[in-house]
């Protein structure tokens, strides 16, 4: 017993200088990278590039301390991660479309606050496990009203978020639709778990509880496909959903079948929805189209060739020819800006996020948690793995956004809140570790 | 109860263990999965750089090139013919003598280059040979900067000899001797390089084509202006002997001569000796040499058959003349700027071609020389259509060991007095 103490002060002691460290090398990064924006684009640092470091510095260091109080316990690599990769985003966004410049510096505040509401709050998530139906049910409220009162901010396009009465605000449903389906299919399967534990030898229940679902999901994924025409969220759904049954199975024949499913409603939509047809064609051969339907793409891979290894520097090389750099592409840009080194870096931040997810998941002691941090982190590789490969032209592309990094506020809120919760996740498994001790 | 206990925790450690084994498999996808994407990005960011940044719908290409500070085109005198302006990322190329324009051509992103800016763009553009100077360059993401190019163009001098042309279509060459310094490329019309992009549809179209140098690219009919050229050939094979050269009658007299005693071969041989089948070695575009062909012998010796020559080609030709019979090679550009101090411009040390013996162009010189004017001259009126005659003329001063050289074309004028008293007037103001 007395050696488990010695073990967990050490480590205790190492985490938190390793966190320290972390922190400061983002923090370092980031006014850097301001620094040499405001002197690229004014040429001399300016007040207003001073005000948002100032603001991004105050948040982190202010959810930081908090957190690093309220939860001693928690994993010492994911709140640097998102601190940075936030304040890049942030810089990235003040570069590529300086118009939203204040509102992603709002965002970001807003998004450190849920955050740590996230990481502190929740009391075994009562509420939440409790209701998994009413919640989901709401979820999907608010994206059948988008149906009904959907807009896009930019105009034309998708029609996927809501304007927020009052405010000069768009609020997309997809996003919060993310968590509450995590919070959903954990708690359907933490329920199925304890089934399963009270079922006597001998007795199957048989498949019928997973297949069920997986049919409705990929109901509803097509629902979403073909009512919003929203690639990217459908995919990330069903993904996410496929992956769950697999830790809770272990069976690759729901998984092949789910595969040969979502591949199913690729092909009928590529004959049905131009858009997907159009993102196909393209991601085959952009080149034929490269000055037409293939703008985006092929300008994304100019961006990429443009880049080279080391980078053009922030503000010096052309990333806005890409349309809607700004969300979508924010990856390319990081490819034009700061190169392979930059972009191979983010691939690096974003594995190790959700490696840790998944190292969470399995120190948590509940079924729920769990699922929850499972959950989590396959959402946060599916949306990592779907942008930037299609930015890449590895898969085909899918307007999602680089989670933390791109322009969005319903986005950065969302995976805040999801970061919360593995922050808080891992601190209370941790925090039982230590209660063991007791026993 | 005991027993039921401790078989549930075991079903659950199992399970845990399945689940690890599963997040081990799923941990394995994803690092399988950002692998393939950065083996992607190494494929767009390394391998495929050069295709990527070579395609003509990059825009990068055109950003890139408005950024390059270009190098400065001076005369000989440093006075500034061509400049960058404008801001970092816009530069701007600006003439602020435009009348140097056959010389100093143009530079457009929209339509290309041409003159100077075309043959020295990659000293002008500073392109190095050096790829690692250049990866270099590029990783610190320092605009490309040119070097600068000093051309023996006298800019005085060409805006003389641009007002003598005024209101006529044709060229003027001077040409220091025996270096071969162009001190004047004057073709007329011209048109303002400063505002190319506005009219350029317009220069296109229009007859008199003032986008042509007509001093390097234009073709003529050569006319009487080649016959000391072939007079000198014809003495050399003996054809003719010293007394039939006395004087200036030559310029009347050879034509009938040399179709009687001459056949087409000969004619052909005299042109080659004289480098016509050949382009002006310059660093500047120019028209490539029309091959050597006879349809019509009697025109032919007249120079009003199928071949044609440049007023540049003729200069060089004439050299020979004022220099014992060894063709000069002409030189435009005199020096390039390498870190702040001018570097001699090093042209081809090809030897230069001795093409006639020494007495024999002294005699010519002799035979065509103006002694009140200390000149030697020659002039010609071409027809160069049914309704269109050209004049020609050509003038080495001073009349012994020759200076200077000046070479007229005129379209459209039949009176070769008129050219000659451009040429005089050029020859001139030269030597003031």
């Amino acid at each position: 017993m007395g050696k488990k103490i010695v073990m967990n002060w050490i480590r205790q002691h190492y985490f938190d200088r390793l966190q320290l460290l972390l922190l400061g090398l983002a923090i370092a990064f980031v006014l850097n990278t301001g620094i040499t924006w405001s002197l690229v684009s004014t040429g001399e640092i300016s007040w207003q590039v001073i005000g948002i470091f100032t603001l991004w510095l105050g948040g982190i260091l202010g959810a930081f301390f908090y957190l690093r109080w309220t939860r001693p316990y928690q994993d010492p690599l994911l709140f640097p991660l998102a601190a940075l990769l936030m304040g890049w985003g942030m810089w990235l966004v003040a570069r590529l479309a300086p118009n939203f410049m204040w509102r992603q510096v709002i965002w970001v505040i807003l998004a450190l606050a849920v955050l740590v509401v996230a990481a502190v709050v929740p009391a075994r998530f009562r509420p939440l496990r409790k209701y998994p139906y009413t919640w989901m049910f709401g979820g999907l409220l608010l994206l059948a009203a988008t149906l009904v009162f959907g807009v896009n901010p930019s105009g034309g396009g998708a029609r996927l978020w809501l304007k927020i009465p009052f405010l000069p605000v768009f609020f997309q449903p997809s996003e919060l639709l993310k968590i509450l389906f995590i919070i959903f299919l954990a708690s359907y399967f933490s329920q199925q778990e304890s089934l399963k534990r009270l079922q006597r030898p001998g007795r199957r229940f048989g498949r019928l509880p997973y297949l069920a679902p997986l049919f409705l999901v990929w109901g509803f994924c097509v629902t979403i496909l073909v009512w919003q025409r929203d690639l990217g969220a459908a995919t990330i759904f069903f993904l996410v959903f496929l992956t769950l049954v697999y830790l809770a199975t272990g069976d690759l024949q729901y998984v092949g079948g789910g595969i040969l499913l979502l591949l199913a409603a690729g092909i009928l939509a590529y004959f049905l929805f131009d858009l997907v047809a159009l993102r196909i064609d393209t991601w085959i051969n952009p080149w034929p189209e490269a000055d037409n339907r293939a703008f985006q793409i092929v300008q994304s891979l100019y961006a990429l060739g443009a880049g080279g290894v080391f980078g053009k520097g922030i503000g010096l090389g052309f990333p806005q020819y890409i349309p809607v750099v700004h969300s979508d592409f924010a990856f390319a840009a990081i490819g034009e800006e700061w190169g392979l080194i930059g972009t191979i870096f983010v691939i690096s931040c974003f594995m190790v996020l959700i490696l840790r997810g998944f190292r969470i998941a399995f120190q948590t002691k509940w079924p729920f948690d769990f699922y929850l941090a499972a959950g989590i982190s396959v959402m946060f590789f599916a949306q990592t793995l779907l942008i930037m490969g299609g930015v890449s032209r590895l898969l085909p592309l899918t307007g999602v956004t680089l989670p933390f990094v791109s322009y969005g506020g319903s986005s950065l809120l969302i995976s805040s809140l999801m970061l919360g919760l593995l922050i808080y996740l891992s601190d209370r498994s941790r925090r039982e570790d230590q209660f063991d001790l007791h026993d | 109860m005991i027993n039921q206990k401790n078989s549930e925790e075991a079903k659950i450690d199992l399970e845990r263990e399945d689940k690890q084994q599963r997040l081990v498999r799923l941990e394995s996808v994803v690092i399988f999965s950002f692998v393939a994407v950065a083996v992607v990005l190494i494929y767009w960011g390394v391998l495929q750089t050069g295709y990527l940044n070579g395609r003509a719908d990059n825009p990068r290409n055109v950003e890139e090139a408005l950024r390059i500070r270009r190098g400065r085109i001076v005369d000989t005198q440093e006075i500034v013919l061509a400049q960058n302006g404008g801001t970092a990322e816009r530069q701007v190329r600006e003439y602020p003598l435009p009348v140097a324009e056959p010389v100093v051509g143009y530079y457009s992103l929209r339509h290309g280059t041409a003159g100077i800016e075309e043959s020295l763009n990659s000293i002008l553009t500073g392109d190095v040979e050096d790829s690692w100077q250049d990866h270099w360059r590029s990783v610190l993401n320092q605009p490309q900067v040119g070097q600068d190019v000093r051309l023996t163009i006298d800019i005085g001098l060409q805006a003389n000899a641009v007002q003598l042309l005024e209101g006529k279509r044709g060229a003027a060459l001077v040409m220091g001797m025996p270096e071969g310094a162009i001190r004047v490329m004057a073709s007329m019309p011209t048109f303002d390089p400063n505002l190319l992009d506005e009219s350029f549809d317009e220069l296109v179209a229009e007859e008199d084509a003032p986008l042509v140098n007509r001093a390097a690219q234009g073709l003529y009919q050569p006319g009487n202006i080649l016959i000391p050229f072939l007079t000198a050939v014809a003495l050399e094979q003996q054809d003719l002997t010293t007394r039939d050269v006395e004087d200036r009658s030559i310029m009347i007299e050879m034509p009938a001569l040399l179709e009687r005693r001459w056949v087409s071969a000969d004619l052909i041989g005299a042109w080659e000796r004289f480098g016509l089948d050949q382009p002006p070695v310059i660093p500047l575009p120019v028209q490539e040499p029309v091959a050597l062909e006879v349809e019509n012998f009697a025109e032919a010796v007249r120079g009003e058959d199928v071949f044609t020559v440049t007023p540049l080609q003729v200069a060089v030709a004439a050299s020979a003349l004022g220099n014992e019979g060894v063709m000069i090679r002409p030189q435009i550009v005199s020096a390039v700027q390498v870190e702040d101090r001018w570097q001699a411009f090093d042209q081809t040390e090809e030897a230069l071609e001795n093409v006639i013996a020494a007495n024999t162009a002294a005699m010519l010189l002799t035979s065509l020389s103006v002694p009140e004017e200390n000149i030697v001259e020659w002039e010609a009126a071409v027809r160069a259509g049914p309704e269109t005659i050209n004049s020609w003329y050509v003038g080495l001063f001073p009349a012994t060991d020759p200076r200077f050289l000046v070479v007229i074309v005129l379209e459209d004028e039949p009176n070769p007095q008129i050219s000659r008293q451009i040429g005089r007037r050029l020859l001139q103001l030269t030597l003031n």
